[in-house]
């Protein structure tokens, strides 16, 4: 089992300690960090106390930093970009698997719903090239995807081609204008809103807008079908808190300030 | 009728059971580092065939009889600073037969550059020979504790706790 977790912690190194915590109160493998302010000093706080120590990996030009609880060695990039890195995870003993990290443009830069699927369709690619490379394709996408589940980049066939349940990315593929295109299966579209457990989303934004979502899931777990046995649906979780501290302001949303505008994702593989 | 395939080698194949090879411990003294420095800085070892002297005069590269196969190995001990882009620096070289554990010839990276074919024909001075293990240890002992080694190590240190990740794009 393979415990990982994604955070944009918003260039704030006070988070370093809330993920020493983290990483010892949950027993994460692999911490991927987008906006990382300073990767040698959360280096230095992750490894302050805790065991075992961790190692910083080679993030290349990407703007996702992650850090490993095992040697380095056994993640190794296959591509990199600056939105995106895709590593191979091979341990000793393990299902060998892709894993995946991206940090999407935001929409306050990018704004046209033809730019996002641009972005998409490129992470797309990439990915099914990796994957072609390598001859399997038992891959988990994270990241800040600056999109909402249900949106068209998000959903497309030639965009992540992400379905909202695990019966449909089952099939595999789908076949559009006669070309197929791999499913990636969604979880996030399970934790949407105030009835499911934890927050209604990941991150908090409103606006003045006549159509506002407030709460919008940018930060998600995509896995390719091939890896849907190893997935522990369960283990999904976006936490808002670790031991008695909590990442929300009193009106529960996201303590931007203190914290980060983002929360944490995490998630179990059994490989 | 299939024919059972007889094995020839002898029953008693086994690594030297008092030596440690220089690599292995080469790659203890490597994890240790790391431990020491919480990870801020790594140290990987690298082996590869190291190039047989050439003759001063000529062409003619000097071989073992058996022909083309390597005649040494070469084992280097980068240190890796993550947080500096993954740099890395060339602490030490240590290289022997490839056939043998000992004897191995041990240089500091910070002794001097590389020696000219004449010095590599006749010998470094700065070359130091370990015979045994002990011995081997007993030089890297003395080239981790050197006062260069030190400052080295420090000097990456205190970058690796200073250097921030590059400016993020705003578009982020």
């Amino acid at each position: 089992m393979m415990r990982f977790l994604f955070w944009n912690i918003k260039k704030n190194s006070a988070v370093n300690e809330i993920l020493r915590e983290l990483a010892r109160h949950h027993g994460i493998d692999l911490l991927a960090i987008a906006e990382c302010p300073h990767e040698g000093q959360l280096l230095a706080a992750v490894n302050d106390v805790s065991e075992p120590l961790f190692h910083l990996t080679d993030s290349k030009r990407t703007r996702v930093s992650i850090y490993t609880a095992f040697p380095s060695e056994y993640l190794t990039s296959e591509y990199h970009d600056n939105t995106l890195t895709i590593r191979r995870l091979a341990l000793p003993g393990k299902v060998e698997i892709v894993f995946a990290a991206a940090h999407l443009p935001s929409k306050k830069y990018r704004p046209t719903p033809a730019d996002r699927h641009l972005i998409a369709q490129r992470v797309s690619e990439e990915i099914k090239r990796v994957e072609d490379r390598l001859g399997h394709s038992r891959t988990v996408l994270v990241g800040d995807m600056n999109m909402d589940p249900f949106e068209e980049a998000v959903v497309s066939a030639a965009g992540l081609h992400s379905a909202m349940t695990r019966g449909i990315a089952r099939k595999g593929s789908r076949e559009v204008f006669g070309k197929p295109y791999p499913f990636f299966y969604n979880p996030m579209w399970g934790r949407f809103g105030d009835t499911t457990s934890g927050p209604a989303g990941t991150y908090y934004w409103t606006g003045s807008r006549s159509v506002e979502y407030f709460w919008h899931t940018f930060d998600q777990v995509l896995v390719r079908p091939e890896l849907l046995d190893s997935f522990q649906a369960e283990s999904l979780r976006i936490l808002e808190g670790c031991g008695n501290m909590s990442f929300l302001r009193e009106s529960s949303i996201p303590d931007a300030g203190r914290v980060s505008d983002h929360l944490p994702v995490m998630f179990d593989l059994d490989i | 009728m299939a024919t059972a395939v007889e094995d020839l080698w002898p029953a008693d194949i086994e690594s030297p059971p008092d030596q440690l090879a220089p690599i292995t411990i080469l790659k203890q003294q490597a994890a240790m580092l790391g431990r020491r420095t919480r990870n801020l800085l790594e140290a990987v070892v690298r082996t590869e065939d190291e190039d047989p002297p050439v003759a001063p005069l000529g062409d003619t590269t000097v071989r073992l009889p058996l022909g083309d196969q390597p005649v040494r190995l070469r084992h280097t001990l980068f240190l890796v600073a993550p947080a500096l882009n993954f740099y890395r620096y060339r602490l030490l070289e240590a290289s022997h037969a490839a056939v043998s554990l000992y004897p191995v010839t041990i240089r500091a990276g910070w002794e001097r550059h590389l020696p000219t074919v004449v010095e590599q024909m006749a010998g470094t001075p700065h070359t130091r020979s370990a015979s045994n293990e002990a011995e081997f240890k007993e030089v890297l002992r003395d080239i981790f504790a050197h006062e260069e080694t030190k400052r080295i190590i420090g000097s990456l240190l205190a970058q690796s706790g200073e250097q921030h990740s590059q400016i993020l794009d705003p578009s982020f």
